[in-house]
């Protein structure tokens, strides 16, 4: 385990009171900029780790933007039956989507024309996960088993990963590609070596379906949850809980994502509540809302936004990120939040009925998909002109949720959880 | 004089410790051991050439004296002037003169007199320590004096003695001296006699001075003089000339100048050091230390030992780096021995002896051949051995064959076996002989399946190429589904590899010589390559069995009706019809088969499955009634044989099946012909019969197909327009030919096919089909599939990919276990459902584990219900006991209780709370909690605890029935999974959840070695766990929770005990 994950930081309690106007702004790299894409190699260092607050002027030089203004790029159809899962692969070629009608699609993430239907699957798939390299598609389906797919070849892989007793409900690669931790109505969590295609180790981990799991960025954690309500951090190496998250509510929890610097872990409850933890303190963070889900389980995503769209390219310097998650509702809608802030940023309206997956791309595309059959693919587009930097008319996206100041907390649910874990 | 000396380098293992000064001396009383109070004293101070009797004179005053001990030089032999003056218990002038009292009146009055001219120092000295310590400092000023006088050549022995004599610490040099009359003359010894009076007493101290004197060796190292000598031999240890190259196989430990320096004083140390180690030296020399061991497994295993042990150790402050050698020297090389050398080279010279003698045979044998160099001679003898093999083959082929072939008939032996009850033999060999007559050869050659089913390698192109497939999970998964794909597409099995002719029985063999003679054809030889074995999984057709027309000769060899098949007899009692059999067959069903006419029969055969009871007994009578007829027909007309044949050929055709397929044109000329013949001569009533029957097929096949999904109907009506394409049609094994006794289906159709596309293009074998099959599924709604080809490829694949074969299967590829389809397709389309424990009794492992165990023993129980009984009362026994432990457990208890009480009486009141507190820790066992089988976390025994023992309390908040139920709300909808309350009387209720001792996770088990009591400790309730049996180390610790059924609840709490006696739920 990298104790080096593990610092705890600085209350962001503290850190909101030293806002004085009570306007959200950026408040330190380690709740916002630095969460950013673990995977990205290429990511400059100074933010991963938190930045000294020595060089504000240059950090404020572009304000955050309060709108953020998506378009539907793309709307991909073709899965007959419900999309449950919608992956870009970590090189942002690719969009997979796997559906209730056993097949798996893959889209080109530029084009959005179909690249490969795989099939192969007895039954509905529920999840998908790709390799690091994206070379390999993992899919995990109400069959019991989990497939391995060549992405080059449309087929799968000779072993596939048999074991669970029901219908395997999440998926995850390890950032290394070795190995895969998958979790399944069976109430197990399962850590599967890719190579032999064998269960490695499984971990008596809930007392519900485990509805997702997730590596953190180097690999050495794994989060589960369950329907249980319970959210657990896993130590990869020796198989222990390190951790167990519980809310107070204890509502079904349906999906767990570590952030990209392993430092939290979003998860979405059936109480329609997004929750970022810190789970090295078992403290409850931030809590989004704003959005509907009591049913159904939906995904969340991280991803990065810049004050200004494709500035970066054309200035050639790294411009400031800050991070936003984006969520699924079940009323069709996807909703993009600040991290830091916890103000709506736009609300896409995605799908008719429920949105089950997002997913967001390295280069910030989202892709939506839902129980409608089809999968969006959104992009971002400058604001409007006449609505850029005011509030209120904005006619793409209407904007639910007021600004306030931060210490009270939207739509009045406590924040910063009183939870003792 | 006593001139008695101590040598300074005696070695004791007593350490030597300085008494503390600063405690006041103990009175010596009757408990006191050791010497007691100080006896003696010690003098220093007066001239070394007083006499000792003129000491002993002065002493004596104060006392008897027992001895005088005037110490002397070891190495001069003068005498240093100190003396040890001893007194004993006496008796004196009338009074009782104590010897300890004389010392201290000695030490009092004649400290800093003078005896002679000099002043004395007298001080009592309880153990002749003080007399030791002037000794030694008087030896070493001497010694000093010496080496120096030495070193300037001057040293006159008296000026030694005087100088020493000055050199004595204790007096000062101008110090007046004692009475010169009394120093002038030496005394004389005093007499031994009185000495050995008090020898008894005094050996104790003796013995005594020993233990300070051993130790005294160490610290004399440092000092100067002493070590001198050591330091001469100690340099001659290093020694000159390496150490290893002297040791040769005795193992020795190596401690390299680099760790410790090489120093002869280490050598003591080093040896002390390693004491512990049976070593047999240890040398040095200047690569460093050597350390040997006895030459011996013994010393080896000292040598691994010391090494082990040692090995990095502290030396001082230096580190024992060792380089451990237990079989000696590495480098040491053994001279061989003499006898070695000797029997190598007598060995060398035995071969080369040998080898001269082969290139002599040799040489002879070259001139005697050509000598005797004669062609003629050379193939006459060739000759002569191929002529007798010919003679031997033509007896076998031509005389012993036919003799064999007459006399295993089976015809000629009916009588006999008839006699002993035995089968027609015609059936097992059947599958061997007939196919010698089968003309059409009904297998080609090469089709792409082995003859289990399983797809050869080569069978699969489309599956992705699996370099693993021969290890691990996929292979024993196909070795494990061989046996139900040994049905699977007889038509495209491959002929048997030929099988070894020695493996073979006899009768194979004649079969195989017989054939091999004769110019058989190409078809014959293909049929015959079949296995025996593999017939039974496919159904011959009637055509394969014996109607093949077959060359004159073979027909005396081998009469036909040998190789007919007789199905098996033992078929199930009961026979329940099908509604089309019914329908067709209607009255025939009520009679008899022998009552039937043979047309009614043949109708009958042709409409039942070949399963039916039924049916094979019409089949079993027609057979006979054929055979009845040719029989008569070869004894009668034995000449027309041909022509009686082809009656036959045509009879048959008109029997034969109405389910005879078109096959591409791989048939022969002669063959093509007769299917011609065939199809003309259907009949109109063979025509509708087929049709029922394919309509038979259609509705089966819907039934078959609508559990697998809704649209596979659909699909396959889809697919059935375009199958002919995807369809390999080289691949029918259709038997063409005819039978002559009965009619028999040419296509045998396995109606446990799945049918799935590969099933149906199983089925459906020509056009006629199709067009039936096409008709049947005429008004199902045609599903739209973008590209058939593509789309049943895709089926196929998936169904390759999931079932691991290819071809039809008789099993459904599905899911495996439990498997319940979401309605919406997958799990995740389908939201979050509450699953009750019902549910999911069905596919967790371990529920699944205990609930099948559960079902075991009912079963069990329910076969014999005297196990039952037996159970029944072992229960009520474990009641009985349970009972008498609990009455037992109360009188422990109350005895505990009032001793406590006892106790606390006498005690003071503030040990009073301490005994409350821990009267039940104090009986507690050691236990511990581990993942439960039972349920999630349950405690465990760390010791064997006895029964009605306790073995922990259960410990938690105490809240009333109010906050009870409060906090089980609470803790139901926070998802604790565990229930930690515990009802301890009405209204009190121990709430284990959040704060709680470890005797929450006991688990329940119906059949609990444990039992939870209730008793009071000190006025208040407390909840104990007692043990019930005897348990174990490591069992788990379960005790009955006797829940209610509480009403309203809709989940019953499944019981995972796995107890012989479990009720399978806890409420």
């Amino acid at each position: 385990m990298t104790t080096s994950n593990l610092d705890p930081p600085r209350s962001p309690k503290r850190k909101r009171s030293s806002s004085p106007n009570g306007i959200p702004q950026y408040d330190g790299a380690d709740d916002g900029a630095a969460l950013q894409y673990g995977y990205d190699e290429e990511m400059p260092s100074e933010l991963q780790s938190p930045v000294e607050d020595d060089t504000p002027a240059k950090r404020q030089r572009l304000e955050r933007p309060r709108r953020l203004n998506y378009v539907p790029h793309l709307t991909l159809r073709g899965h007959k039956r419900g999309v449950a899962a919608v992956k870009f692969s970590p090189d942002g070629r690719w969009i997979a989507s796997c559906s209730a009608d056993a097949t798996i699609k893959i889209w080109d993430a530029t084009s959005g024309t179909l690249s490969r239907t795989l099939e192969g699957h007895l039954a509905g798939i529920s999840t998908i996960a790709w390799s690091p390299d994206s070379k390999v598609l993992a899919s995990g389906s109400d069959d019991k088993i989990i497939r391995l797919w060549d992405i080059s070849t449309g087929k799968p892989l000779p072993n596939p990963l048999i074991g669970h007793h029901n219908y395997v409900y999440s998926l995850a690669f390890s950032p290394k590609g070795n190995m895969i931790v998958s979790g399944s109505y069976d109430e197990a969590v399962f850590l599967w070596d890719v190579r032999t295609a064998r269960p490695m180790r499984s971990l008596p981990a809930h007392s519900d379906p485990v509805s997702g799991v997730d590596f953190v960025r180097d690999g050495t954690l794994i989060a589960s949850c369950s329907s249980d309500g319970l959210i657990r951090i896993w130590d990869t190496s020796t198989t222990q809980c390190l951790k167990t998250l519980v809310h107070e509510d204890n509502a079904a929890v349906t999906s767990v994502r570590f952030s990209p610097n392993g430092k939290y872990v979003l998860a979405c409850t059936l109480d329609s509540c997004l929750r970022l933890w810190n789970y090295v303190d078992g403290r409850c963070v931030k809590t989004y809302q704003g959005h509907k889900n009591e049913k159904y389980s939906i995904n969340a995503a991280f991803g990065a936004y810049t004050a200004e769209v494709g500035l970066a390219e054309f200035e050639g310097e790294e411009q400031e990120r800050w991070a936003f998650v984006v969520g699924g509702s079940e009323d069709g809608r996807a909703v993009l939040w600040d991290v830091s802030s916890k103000e709506v940023l736009q609300e896409l309206e995605a799908h008719e009925g429920v949105v089950l997956g997002v997913d967001v791309a390295p280069d910030t595309t989202i892709a939506t998909c839902g129980l409608d059959k089809t999968i969006r693919i959104w992009k971002r587009q400058p604001l409007p002109l006449e609505t850029n930097g005011t509030h209120g008319a904005e006619v793409v996206v209407p904007i639910m949720a007021p600004l306030v100041d931060d210490s009270t907390p939207v739509n009045g649910t406590p924040v910063g959880a009183q939870d003792d874990g | 004089m006593s001139g008695q000396c101590r040598t300074k380098d005696r070695l004791s293992k007593a350490i030597w410790r300085q008494a503390p000064y600063n405690l006041p001396p103990y009175k010596v009383d009757r408990h006191s051991i050791g010497p007691g109070e100080a006896q003696q004293v010690v003098v220093v101070g007066f001239d070394p050439f007083i006499p000792e009797s003129t000491l002993k004179l002065n002493f004596s005053t104060y006392g008897s004296v027992a001895s005088v001990q005037h110490k002397t030089d070891p190495e001069t032999g003068s005498f240093l002037g100190i003396a040890l003056i001893k007194y004993r218990d006496g008796y004196r002038d009338g009074l009782d003169c104590n010897a300890v009292e004389s010392a201290k009146r000695a030490e009092a009055e004649l400290g800093g007199q003078r005896i002679g001219v000099h002043t004395v120092k007298v001080e009592v000295d309880r153990e002749g320590r003080r007399f030791k310590k002037y000794v030694e400092q008087a030896l070493k000023k001497a010694k000093d004096e010496r080496a120096k006088e030495r070193r300037a050549s001057i040293a006159p022995a008296p000026k030694v003695v005087a100088k020493t004599s000055t050199g004595s610490p204790a007096p000062p040099l101008n110090a007046p001296k004692g009475p010169s009359g009394k120093s002038s003359a030496p005394a004389v010894r005093p007499p031994e006699g009185p000495r050995a009076v008090p020898e008894g007493p005094r050996a104790v101290p003796e013995g005594l001075r020993a233990v300070p004197e051993g130790p005294r060796a160490v610290p004399e190292g440092p000092r100067g003089a002493p070590p001198a000598q050591p330091r001469a031999a100690g340099s001659a240890l290093i020694e000159e000339e390496p150490i290893l190259s002297k040791i040769k196989r005795k193992p020795y430990i190596h401690i390299p100048h680099a760790s410790v320096p090489v120093l002869h004083t280490t050598v003591p140390h080093l040896k002390k050091r390693l004491k512990a180690y049976d070593w047999r030296e240890v040398r040095l020399d200047k690569t460093g230390y050597y350390i040997t061991f006895e030459d011996s497994k013994r010393g080896e295993d000292e040598t691994e030992r010391c090494f082990s042990e040692c090995n990095q150790a502290a030396l001082f402050t230096y580190k024992m780096g060792m380089e451990c050698q237990k079989y000696g020297n590495p480098d040491y090389e053994r001279s061989p021995s003499p006898e070695r050398v000797m029997a190598a080279k007598q060995k060398r010279e035995v071969y080369e002896r040998l080898k001269r003698e082969d290139e002599e045979d040799m040489e002879i044998e070259k001139k005697n051949r050509a000598a005797n160099l004669d062609p003629v001679h050379g193939a006459l003898e060739k000759l002569r051995v191929e002529l007798r093999d010919r003679i031997m083959g033509d007896i076998k082929t031509r005389i012993a064959i036919p003799i064999f072939h007459d006399s295993l008939d089976p015809a000629k032996h009916a009588d006999k076996r008839r006699k002993l009850g035995l089968r027609d033999p015609s059936d097992n060999e059947n599958k061997g002989t007939a196919l010698l007559f089968n003309k059409a050869g009904d297998t080609p050659p090469h089709a792409s399946k082995s003859r289990h089913g399983y797809p050869l390698s080569h069978s699969k192109p489309l599956r992705p190429h699996d370099p693993h497939n021969q290890r691990g999970r996929k292979g024993e998964r196909e070795v494990q589904r061989a046996p139900a794909n040994a049905f699977v597409d007889e038509r495209r099995r491959r002929p048997a590899p030929r099988p070894s002719q020695h493996a073979r029985g006899l009768h194979f063999k004649l079969q195989q010589m017989y054939d091999d003679e004769e110019d058989s054809d190409d078809e014959r030889r293909t049929s015959l390559t079949r296995d025996t074995e593999d017939q039974e999984s496919r159904p011959l057709s009637r055509a394969s069995r014996n109607s093949t027309p077959f060359d004159m000769e073979s027909v005396t060899d081998t009469p036909k009706h040998k190789r007919r098949k007789v199905e098996e007899w033992d078929e199930e009692k009961k026979e329940v019809f099908d509604a089309t059999h019914k329908q067709l067959l209607g009255h025939l069903l009520n009679k008899d088969p022998q009552d039937l006419a043979t047309r009614e029969l043949e109708q009958v055969v042709n409409t039942l499955p070949r399963a039916s009871v039924y049916g094979e007994r019409a089949r079993t009578e027609l057979y006979l009634r054929q055979r009845y007829q040719r029989d008569d027909d070869l004894f009668n007309i034995k000449n027309e044989q041909k022509n009686n044949l082809i009656a036959d050929f045509i009879d048959d055709v008109e029997m034969a099946g109405r389910e005879q397929a078109s096959t591409p044109a791989t048939e022969i000329d002669g063959k093509a012909v007769k299917e011609k013949a065939k199809r003309k001569r259907k009949t109109k009533k063979q025509i509708l019969e087929e049709q029922e029957a394919l309509k038979a097929e259609a509705r089966q096949a819907k039934a078959a197909s609508k559990p697998v999904a809704q649209e596979t109907v659909a699909k396959i009506e889809q697919k059935e327009l375009e199958l002919e394409a995807v369809e390999e049609l080289a691949k029918t094994d259709v038997d063409w030919a005819f039978t002559h006794d009965k009619p028999r289906r040419t296509v045998e159709h396995d109606r446990d096919l799945i049918l799935d596309i590969d099933g149906w293009q199983d089925v459906i074998k020509d056009d006629e089909d199709l067009a039936w099959a096409k008709r049947a599924f005429a008004e199902e709604p045609a599903y739209d599939v973008s590209d058939a080809k593509t789309w049943a490829w895709k089926q196929k694949e998936i169904k390759a990919l999931n079932s691991g074969t290819q071809g039809p299967v008789q099993s459904e590829t599905g899911i495996e276990g439990y498997y319940v389809p979401n309605p919406t397709g997958s799990a995740r389309t389908e939201g979050v459902k509450k699953i009750f424990n019902e549910e999911k009794s069905k596919y967790l492992p371990h529920r699944i584990k205990v609930q099948r165990a559960r079902e075991e023993r009912q079963a069990q129980e329910k076969a014999n219900p005297g196990v039952v009984v037996e159970a029944v009362k072992i229960t009520a026994a474990d009641k009985l006991a349970s009972t008498a432990t609990s009455r037992s457990n109360r009188v422990n208890n109350r005895r505990l209780v009032n001793d406590i009480n006892l106790q606390k009486q006498t005690l003071a009141t503030d040990a009073d709370v301490a005994i409350r507190f821990n009267q039940l820790k104090k009986r507690r066992k050691l236990v511990k909690f581990d993942r439960s089988a039972i349920h999630g976390w349950g405690l465990y025994a760390e010791e064997n605890i006895g029964q009605n023992e306790m073995i922990i309390e259960y410990v938690g908040e105490k809240v009333r029935q109010k906050v009870a139920d409060m906090r089980e709300i609470r803790y139901e909808k926070q998802g604790v999974g565990s229930s930690y309350l515990f009802r301890m009387l009405d209204d009190e209720i121990v709430d284990a959840t959040k704060k709680g001792g470890i005797a929450r996770f006991i688990n329940h088990s119906c059949d609990p070695n444990c039992t939870a009591k209730i008793i009071k400790v000190e006025g208040t309730p407390r909840i104990v766990i007692y043990a019930l049996k005897d348990i174990g180390t490591n069992d788990e610790l379960t005790y009955d929770y006797k829940f209610e059924r509480e009403y309203g609840s809709t989940d019953r709490i499944p019981c995972l005990c796995g107890s012989a006696n479990c009720k399978g739920f806890l409420n």
